[in-house]
């Protein structure tokens, strides 16, 4: 590697090469540490110790106050006949794919909405924002209160001639009701980004199509879809990306309950390693979890040439 | 596009249905936090409160101690948020501007740790945490925050866009890389700052889990924290914990409002942090 004054990538030289090259590089080696120092300290203590140390945990059984114990892929192995593992990876896909189908559906219905220009339309967009910045402690604490029997929501039913739905304390309805909260509170971003993806739409392309007669619903799946599909795909495989990780609804709302119906592997995790105090076990569970992630990505991203449309 | 008179009647009635289904949750928030306790109890359930009760605020941020939280929260956020600015801006001015030996390997290693979810880093850390005997600090609460990969690589992209011209003119003047980061970079990468500066802010300000582990005396509380342990302890008292929930909101909600544009920015690139 070229080591002058040059400042990047090589494309503009600053200075030809000639003698005292060396002790120039040396410098800029000695400049550019100072500036990444506090960052390296970060890289390390932050990401590489703690890496290093989840692989050590991982094949290891430690409640924190005995001495550590290595116990090679026993962790792994209890992850194959663990049951609570199993449901919670059960719970895990049914959060996503619900999230992901509702979430996906309704940003994109709310896209082509707020793409128009309409009057108050900053107003809408900045309403239909709010709920993806506040704090998801204190918006899941009034969504569990208006989920109780005799709360709001319920009355609500009530009064249009339905029963009342036992949202949180029924296994069957604990997890629709935490993928609604989810999607009013996170619609927002896959909207931004759907909306985005629509705005970079040519509109020539639909009065081109109009004067040739197509029909709205022609023009949305032959323009509109393909266009979009490369937004749709960011939007989703971000989205997986996250929902696979959500924590702080289900700590707030459920506790991963009624009868773990809504123990994902996220709070699995997290209640073994800090509930039960088996970091080892945790640990080997976190790199579950990776891989998991890993695969879908890794899945999504071989599957979008079926589907993803690249002018 | 521009609709006709008939169309934008229509998407006016959806658009307001979506309105009111987004809001309802809020304006329940905010009955709710001024209803009395007999109010909150009563079923069918009471959706406007006959005299609001401000004195939900007081007992909230008194005796639930919500404005302790409030400094808490305000304190821990501005020095990460600052901090991880600076630090991250340092090392990408490295990987934008500098040539050295091992620059783009050390820079793929960034990357590559994005793509660790936080559960797998989080155990140790909180284990690294314990032996290092800051369970309970203000420290705990704020180094993780100060470093962010995601935000080298962000302002990285940011400050190579800025020309190169511009670092040669300051290099020929005399100036030195310090002076050509802090005199012409960094005025130039404003909107790549304030993005990750919103991201930050709103991933600090909103975090659950890391002080869920970490703090435990309720001096230290953060807001999402208070508000958490307060459904544990008070579980009857929700008119009060909606009083903190409406607290907690607003800090988020003011920002937002002030800064619209770069939020919006911001938001779309929030989903990229692994």
């Amino acid at each position: 590697m070229s080591t002058t004054t040059e400042i990047r990538d090589g494309t503009v030289p600053a200075t030809r090469t000639r003698p005292g090259r060396r002790r120039l590089g040396s410098r800029t080696l000695v400049v550019a540490l100072m500036f990444l120092a506090p960052s390296l300290a970060g890289l390390f203590a932050l990401q590489l110790v703690p890496i290093g140390t989840a692989l050590v945990l991982g094949v290891s059984e430690w409640n924190i106050i005995d001495p550590m114990e290595f116990v090679g892929l026993k962790n792994f192995r209890e992850v194959l006949t663990d049951s609570t593992f199993f449901k919670s990876l059960y719970n895990t896909f049914y959060l996503t794919i619900g999230l992901e189908v509702l979430n996906t559906l309704l940003g994109l219905l709310v896209a082509l909405l707020l793409r128009h220009s309409l009057r108050f339309i900053g107003l809408y967009r900045t309403i239909y924002i709010l709920p993806l910045i506040t704090t998801w402690a204190a918006v899941a604490i009034a969504w569990r209160y208006m989920y109780s029997l005799q709360g709001p929501i319920n009355d609500l039913l009530t009064a249009l001639g339905m029963e009342p739905v036992p949202w949180l304390s029924r296994p069957e309805w604990a997890m629709p009701a935490v993928i609604i909260t989810i999607t009013w509170k996170t619609l927002a971003w896959k909207t931004i980004i759907l909306l985005a993806g629509l705005q970079s739409i040519p509109t020539e392309y639909y009065e081109a199509s109009s004067i040739d007669g197509a029909s709205g619903s022609r023009q949305f799946f032959r323009i509109t879809l393909p266009l979009l599909s490369p937004a749709l795909f960011f939007a989703l495989i971000i989205g997986i990306i996250n929902t696979l990780q959500l924590f702080d609804p289900i700590y707030i709302m459920t506790e991963g309950g009624p009868a773990d119906a809504t123990r994902t592997l996220s709070y699995y995790i997290y209640s073994r390693g800090f509930e039960s105090l088996r970091m080892g076990y945790a640990a080997a569970l976190s790199w579950v979890l990776f891989a998991i992630i890993f695969a879908v990505t890794v899945v999504q991203w071989v599957l979008q040439r079926r589907w993803v449309f690249y002018q | 596009m521009q609709p006709n008179r008939a169309q934008a009647a229509r998407l006016h009635i959806v658009l307001i249905g979506g309105t009111l289904l987004m809001v309802a949750p809020f304006l329940w928030m905010i009955s709710a936090s001024l209803q009395t306790y007999a109010e909150i109890e009563a079923f069918p359930p009471v959706w406007i409160p006959a005299v609001p009760q401000w004195g939900n605020y007081m007992a909230s941020l008194t005796e639930f101690q919500t404005a302790r939280a409030l400094v808490n929260s305000s304190i821990v956020t501005l020095i990460s948020v600052a901090g991880q600015l600076l630090i991250c801006s340092l090392s990408a001015y490295a990987f934008s501007r500098l040539r050295f030996p091992g620059r783009d390997p050390l820079f793929l290693l960034y990357l590559a740790t994005m793509m660790i979810p936080h559960y797998v880093t989080i155990i140790p850390l909180y284990t690294l945490v314990w032996s290092a005997g800051l369970i309970d600090t203000y420290a705990a609460l704020i180094v993780p925050g100060l470093f962010s990969p995601f935000g080298t690589f962000l302002l990285r992209q940011f400050f190579n866009q800025i020309p190169i011209s511009l670092d040669e003119a300051t290099l020929i003047d005399g100036g030195s890389h310090w002076q050509i980061f802090w005199h012409v970079i960094l005025p130039l990468a404003r909107p790549g700052l304030g993005a990750l500066g919103i991201f930050s802010f709103l991933g600090i300000w909103n975090t659950l889990f890391w002080p869920v582990l970490v703090i435990n005396s309720k001096e230290k509380f953060t807001l999402p924290l208070a508000l958490a342990m307060a459904q544990g302890q008070f579980i009857s008292l929700i008119h009060v914990q909606m009083a903190g929930a409406v607290i907690a909101c607003i800090p988020v909600i003011l920002v937002f409002l002030m800064l619209q544009r770069q939020f919006i920015s911001s938001l779309a690139l929030s989903g990229m942090k692994g």
